[in-house]
C-alpha cells in the first residue's frame, strides 16, 4: 500500500499555515540548461555548479591555453573564471547572451589580465603571435602539449574551417585582437596597417564568421 | 558626438564584443543596446562566434582541476539533500553597516593573508576562497532583502488554513512557482525531542502519494526559517508537515500537523 498522508482536521482551529504565491510580472525568459543552471547557482546550488563545470571547463582550459599558453596559468584562469561565475550568477541575463560566451568573456579577461601582468609579456611578444599578415597565427600553432587530447566536436571542428576559410589577414587581425587582446591600434601599429584597414578586417572578419557559424546555432556546451 | 545612424551602430557590434570600444563611442553604444534588440542580438552572436573561436582548442584539463575548482569555489560542502538552514527569526537582523564592515574586514584579510603567504599559489586559492565565502554571504543577504521586498508585495496572494492543535502556532508556506522554490516561516511551535524533526511535503497534481521535502526544527523559541527549498516537479497543490525522525523520512510516518491547499493553481 503506498504511503498516505493524514491529515488531523476536526479540533480546535487555532494553528494556521498560510500558503502564499509570489507572483512575478515580468519572468525572464529561461531556454537552455546552461540558463537553468546558471540560475540554480545564483540560488547557491553546488551540484548546477558542478556540472557547469563540466559541460565548459574543457574549452575554457583551451582558452585560457591559448591566451596565457603555460599550463598552470590556464589552470589557474579557469578556477578564477569559475569563482567569478559563482559569484556573479545572480546578474547573468539570459536575455544578453549564451553561459557559454559570458564564461568566455570572463576567462578571456582574467587571462588577458594574467598575461599583462607577468614579466612574461615581453617574451610573448618576441615569441608567438603574428609573424605576417600573410601567416595567420593558427589555432594552437604554438601551444605547449595539452594534458589531454579529445575527440573534436563537431563545433570545434566547423570552426576551425570556418577561419581556415577567412582571408589570413582578417584571421590575424581577429587572433590579435581576440587571443592578445589588442586594440586597434596596437594591430595597426603591429601589422604596418593603417587603422581604417584594421577596424574593416575585425568587421568583416567576425561577420563571415558569425555567418559561418549560423547554421550550428547557439552557442552550447558540447 | 553626433547621433549614429543604426547603421552605424551595427558596425560597432564587432568591436564592441571585443572590449575596442571607450569614451563616447562605448556610453552611446551601450545605450543604443538597451533600446534596440536588434543590436543586443549582434552583439550575442559575435560575442557567441568569439567564444566559438577560442573554444576550438581539443584539450581537456587533468581532472585533478575539478576537485580544486569546486573546493575553491564552493565555500562550503553542500548541505544534506534532505536538511535545509533552520534560521532564528527573532535573532535576524536588517543588513546594517556592522555587517557589511565585517564582510570587508573578512575582505581586508583576505588580502592581508595574501600578501603573506609563502606559497603564492596556494595562498591565491585562499583568498579565492575568501573573496567567494563573502560573495556568498552578500548574496544570502541580497537574497533574504529581495524576499523581503516581496513578502511586502501587496498584491501577494495568500490563504489561511485552521491547523489542529490548540495552540497558536504559525507557519507560513511561500512558493515561487517560477523559480521553483518555497520557502517556509513558523512561530510558537514546538521544539522537539532529539531525534525527532518537522518536514514538509508537497502535493503534486496527478501524483498519488506527498513528495519529502526539508526536515528542519524550531529554535528554543520556537522559530523557524528554511529557504530555498527545492519544489519538486509538476503543478504543486498542497503542503503539509509532519514529524518524523531528524533528516526527514521518504514516506510520511505520523499524521500532519499542519496542512494547506492552494486556492489558485497555475
Amino acid at each position: 500500500m503506498p504511503p498516505r498522508l493524514y491529515v488531523d482536521s476536526g479540533k480546535s482551529a487555532a494553528a494556521r499555515l498560510e500558503i502564499s504565491i509570489l507572483t512575478t510580472a515580468h519572468a525572464p525568459r529561461t531556454t537552455t540548461p546552461d540558463d537553468a543552471l546558471v540560475h540554480a547557482m545564483a540560488q547557491g546550488d553546488a551540484d548546477a555548479m558542478a556540472r557547469i563545470y563540466d559541460r565548459w571547463s574543457a574549452p575554457l582550459f583551451g582558452l585560457a591555453l591559448r591566451i596565457t599558453r603555460e599550463k598552470a596559468d590556464a589552470e589557474e584562469v579557469v578556477v578564477d573564471t569559475f569563482a567569478q561565475a559563482w559569484r556573479d550568477a545572480a546578474r547573468f541575463e539570459t536575455g544578453r547572451g549564451s553561459v557559454g560566451a559570458w564564461l568566455a568573456m570572463i576567462a578571456r579577461s582574467r587571462a588577458l589580465d594574467l598575461v599583462r601582468s607577468s614579466t612574461r609579456r615581453n617574451r610573448l611578444n618576441d615569441s608567438a603571435t603574428v609573424e605576417s599578415a600573410d601567416a595567420p597565427v593558427g589555432m594552437g600553432s604554438r601551444l605547449p602539449s595539452p594534458s589531454a587530447h579529445v575527440e573534436d566536436d563537431e563545433r570545434a571542428r566547423r570552426v576551425r574551417e570556418a577561419l581556415d576559410a577567412l582571408p589570413a589577414a582578417q584571421r590575424a587581425t581577429l587572433e590579435l585582437a581576440y587571443f592578445e587582446g589588442l586594440s586597434q591600434t596596437e594591430i595597426a601599429e603591429r601589422l604596418a596597417e593603417p587603422l581604417g584597414t584594421v577596424k574593416t578586417r575585425v568587421r568583416l572578419g567576425l561577420r563571415r564568421l558569425r555567418e559561418a557559424l549560423a547554421p550550428l546555432g547557439p552557442l552550447e556546451a558540447s | 558626438m553626433s547621433e549614429r545612424h543604426d547603421d552605424t551602430m551595427l558596425d560597432l557590434a564587432e568591436e564592441y564584443a571585443l572590449g575596442m570600444l571607450a569614451g563616447d563611442d562605448l556610453r552611446q553604444f551601450e545605450a543604443e543596446l538597451e533600446r534596440d534588440p536588434g543590436l543586443r542580438a549582434s552583439v550575442a552572436a559575435s560575442r557567441d562566434a568569439l567564444a566559438s573561436m577560442g573554444y576550438a582548442i581539443p584539450v581537456r584539463p587533468d581532472a585533478a582541476l575539478r576537485d580544486r575548482v569546486l573546493r575553491t569555489v564552493v565555500p562550503t560542502p553542500a548541505p544534506a539533500p534532505a536538511v535545509a538552514t533552520v534560521t532564528d527569526i527573532r535573532s535576524r537582523r536588517r543588513v546594517g553597516v556592522g555587517t557589511w564592515m565585517s564582510l570587508a574586514a573578512i575582505a581586508a584579510a583576505a588580502v592581508i593573508i595574501t600578501k603573506l603567504a609563502v606559497d603564492l599559489r596556494d595562498t591565491r586559492e585562499q583568498a579565492a576562497a575568501a573573496e567567494v565565502r563573502v560573495a556568498a554571504r552578500d548574496l544570502e543577504l541580497a537574497r533574504r532583502d529581495s524576499l523581503i521586498a516581496q513578502l511586502a508585495d501587496p498584491t501577494l496572494e495568500s490563504v489561511s488554513l485552521v491547523a489542529a492543535t490548540g495552540r497558536e502556532p504559525a507557519m507560513r508556506v511561500y512558493i515561487d512557482r517560477r523559480r521553483r522554490v518555497a520557502l517556509l516561516t513558523a512561530s510558537a511551535i514546538d521544539s522537539l525531542p532529539a531525534g525527532r524533526a518537522y518536514q514538509l511535503w508537497f502535493f503534486v497534481a496527478g501524483v498519488q502519494t506527498p513528495v519529502p521535502s526539508v526536515a528542519f526544527n524550531a529554535s528554543a523559541g520556537g522559530t523557524a526559517m528554511v529557504t530555498g527549498v527545492e519544489l519538486p516537479e509538476g503543478v504543486i497543490t498542497a503542503t503539509a508537515i509532519t514529524v518524523e525522525p531528524e533528516g526527514g523520512s521518504p514516506a510520511p510516518t505520523s499524521p500532519a500537523v499542519f496542512a494547506g491547499s492552494f486556492e489558485t493553481s497555475r
